[in-house]
């Protein structure tokens, strides 16, 4: 007899990779998670599912912040995150995890003290470096990737992994009042070399709400594969307008001249 | 052919405009060039010194994204045209 009751993941494609085994929820934790736990299709199972995932979070600003709180305060059991940055006083128009008193603070440190203190269930691990060719596969490891950097290259490491692993990438970015978010599956949709073969560059203007949409978007789109629950952002981009307060969606497909995926 | 053009929030306000763009032109590549033409601010953003389209440009044709070799594709009428810019702020 099966002792592990995921049947059902395992049948999901998408989710095969995450858990290697059960973790109970404590009497706390059922308490601490009640209202999510009455999600039709959620329950207790997805709530174990959740803490026994493990996810790194490459970038730890402006969407960073966001990601993280809200997968910390959802649950998931493993969160490490990867920034080299140390908190400056021009970060916290957006960068909701950090505060006056954190300036000059690693922000892989200031952004732990908030995330336990939110979730103590969860473990925090942090690595205050950056991502480079030659340390990329080993910060990914087997874990979710989720892309809230701010640079091209960097992003394009994580891409990288991503495809070498297997992974799903879960990206999003902001300029201003726009937001962009997709969710990328290694053989089911397009890698991010497909779609990005340039960038603007320079400092960005971005208010903080932007990165509070599409940060929340990408966390969403995590939750929902960890669960295997609802239609993932997978082949399409969907595309933030806060100054018009719309949202549209761009059908991806794979750029059948990528370096890096075909 | 006529095509509608619209413009991601950066490029429409450097336009000014604020509706989508009625222009006429046989492919992707020629409708970018028309609305150049008609707001000559958007090159800097659109096209590099030697006047080809920069790499974070991104297309998109009837609400689906299109790659380099699909710009000098022959466009019908009624076709629309999405232009935005690759953007990646954390």
């Amino acid at each position: 007899m099966n002792p592990f009751p995921f049947d059902k993941l395992r049948a999901n494609a998408f989710v095969y990779h995450i858990l290697e085994f059960v973790k109970m929820l404590t009497e706390q934790e059922l308490q601490r998670y009640k209202r999510q736990l009455m999600i039709p299709d959620w329950g207790e199972e997805g709530q174990e599912r959740l803490k026994g995932s493990r996810v790194v979070v490459a970038g730890a600003g402006g969407l960073g912040s966001v990601v993280l709180t809200y997968l910390a305060v959802a649950g998931v059991g493993s969160i490490r995150i990867i920034d080299n940055d140390e908190v400056d006083l021009s970060n916290l128009n957006r960068q909701i995890l950090h505060t006056d008193g954190n300036i000059g603070k690693a922000k892989v440190d200031s952004a732990r003290e908030k995330l336990q203190a939110l979730n103590p269930n969860v473990a925090i691990e942090t690595v205050s470096d950056g991502i480079d060719e030659g340390n990329v596969y080993e910060l990914v490891e087997d874990r979710l990737i989720i892309d809230a950097l701010d640079n091209l290259e960097a992003r394009l490491l994580l891409n990288k992994a991503a495809l070498k692993a297997n992974l799903p990438l879960f990206h999003g970015a902001v300029y201003g009042f726009e937001g962009r978010a997709t969710t990328l599956i290694p053989g089911k949709t397009p890698c991010l070399r497909c779609l990005y073969k340039g960038s603007l560059s320079g400092e960005i203007p971005v208010v903080g709400a932007t990165p509070g949409v599409i940060g929340c978007i990408q966390a969403t789109e995590v939750i929902k594969y960890i669960l295997g629950l609802g239609e993932l952002l997978t082949n399409r981009l969907l595309a933030y307008d806060g100054l018009n307060m719309s949202f549209s969606e761009v059908k991806l497909k794979r750029d059948l001249n990528c370096e890096e995926c075909q | 052919m006529s095509v509608t053009v619209t413009m991601s929030d950066l490029l429409r306000r450097a336009t000014g405009q604020s509706e989508p763009v009625q222009v006429s032109a046989a492919s992707s590549l020629e409708c970018v060039q028309e609305v150049a033409n008609r707001f000559p601010i958007l090159k800097k953003w659109l096209y590099d010194e030697e006047t080809k389209l920069k790499p974070q440009v991104w297309l998109s044709l009837n609400g689906e994204r299109i790659y380099e070799d699909e710009f000098t594709r022959m466009l019908k009428d009624g076709d629309e045209l999405s232009i935005m810019l690759a953007v990646l702020g954390g």
